[in-house]
C-alpha cells in the first residue's frame, strides 16, 4: 500500500492493481491532471486503505487480480461506501460485460491498455455523468501535452 | 502454441503494452518538438500499437462507458 497524496485538487483515486507498472502509470497521470492518488497492489490492501478512513473518492478498480477479482473487492468496498464512484480497467471486457450485460449507477469501465486522455476522461465521466475534462493544473507535465490535444 | 483471446497470458501482455504505450504518451507529451529522441519513441509507440492490434478484439476501442442510467 502506498499513500502519498500530495495536494489533490479534484479528488483522490484508489488505484488498485497487482501490476507495479500500471499503478505508476495511472499515479502519473492522476497527478497530472490534479487528482490525488493511494496505491494498493490487491484487494485486500484495498480494503484495508478503506478501512483506515482515508480520503477515497474514486474507486480504479483492475478485474483481472489474484487473491480477490476487482469485482468482488468493488462489491465489498461499496457496501461501505455505496457512493464511491467505480471505474473497472480491464484487458478483458467482453468478460466483464458477458458476466454483467449492464454496468451499475456510479460505475464505468476502461479498456486496459487506457490512453492519458481516455483515464482523465474516464475518471471526468464518473465525477460529473458526462464528458468534462478539466485542465490540468499549471506547470504540470501534462499540461502542454494537453493544449496539444484540446487545442486550449 | 497458442493462446486464446481471454487467456492470462493475454492479459499479462496487455498489462505489460500499457505501461510501454502509456508512458511513450507521457513522454513524448514531455520532449520538445524538435529532440532528436522523438523519433526513436515514436518507434516504440508504434510498435506497442501494432502489438496491441493482434491481441484486441474488435470492439475494444480504449473509450470509457458509463453505466446506463447515468448517460
Amino acid at each position: 500500500m502506498k499513500i502519498d497524496l500530495g495536494t489533490p485538487t479534484r479528488g483522490v483515486v484508489l488505484v488498485v492493481d497487482d501490476e507495479p507498472g500500471v499503478r505508476q502509470l495511472a499515479r502519473r497521470i492522476l497527478e497530472g491532471g490534479g487528482y490525488g492518488v493511494i496505491e494498493a497492489g490487491d484487494g485486500q490492501q484495498a480494503l484495508d486503505v478503506m478501512a483506515s478512513q482515508a480520503q477515497v473518492d474514486f474507486l480504479m478498480a483492475d478485474l483481472d487480480m489474484p487473491v480477490m477479482r476487482g469485482e468482488e473487492m468493488a462489491v465489498k468496498i461499496r457496501k461501505l461506501r455505496p457512493e464511491l464512484k467505480v471505474l473497472y480497467v480491464t484487458a478483458h471486457s467482453e468478460v466483464l460485460f458477458r458476466e454483467r450485460p449492464e454496468l451499475l449507477e456510479g460505475e464505468a469501465f476502461l479498456d486496459k491498455p487506457f490512453t492519458v486522455t481516455g483515464l482523465l476522461e474516464a475518471v471526468s465521466l464518473l465525477k460529473v455523468g458526462y464528458l468534462k475534462t478539466p485542465p490540468p493544473p499549471p506547470e504540470s507535465a501534462l499540461t502542454r501535452f494537453w493544449k496539444k490535444v484540446t487545442g486550449r | 502454441m497458442t493462446h486464446g483471446i481471454e487467456s492470462p497470458e493475454v492479459h499479462r501482455l496487455k498489462n505489460q503494452l500499457a505501461i510501454v504505450l502509456g508512458f511513450c504518451e507521457l513522454l513524448l507529451a514531455e520532449l520538445p518538438a524538435d529532440s532528436t529522441h522523438r523519433a526513436d519513441v515514436l518507434q516504440i509507440e508504434q510498435a506497442g500499437k501494432s502489438a496491441l492490434a493482434i491481441l484486441r478484439t474488435p470492439h475494444e476501442d480504449g473509450q470509457a462507458k458509463l453505466a446506463p442510467e447515468a448517460e
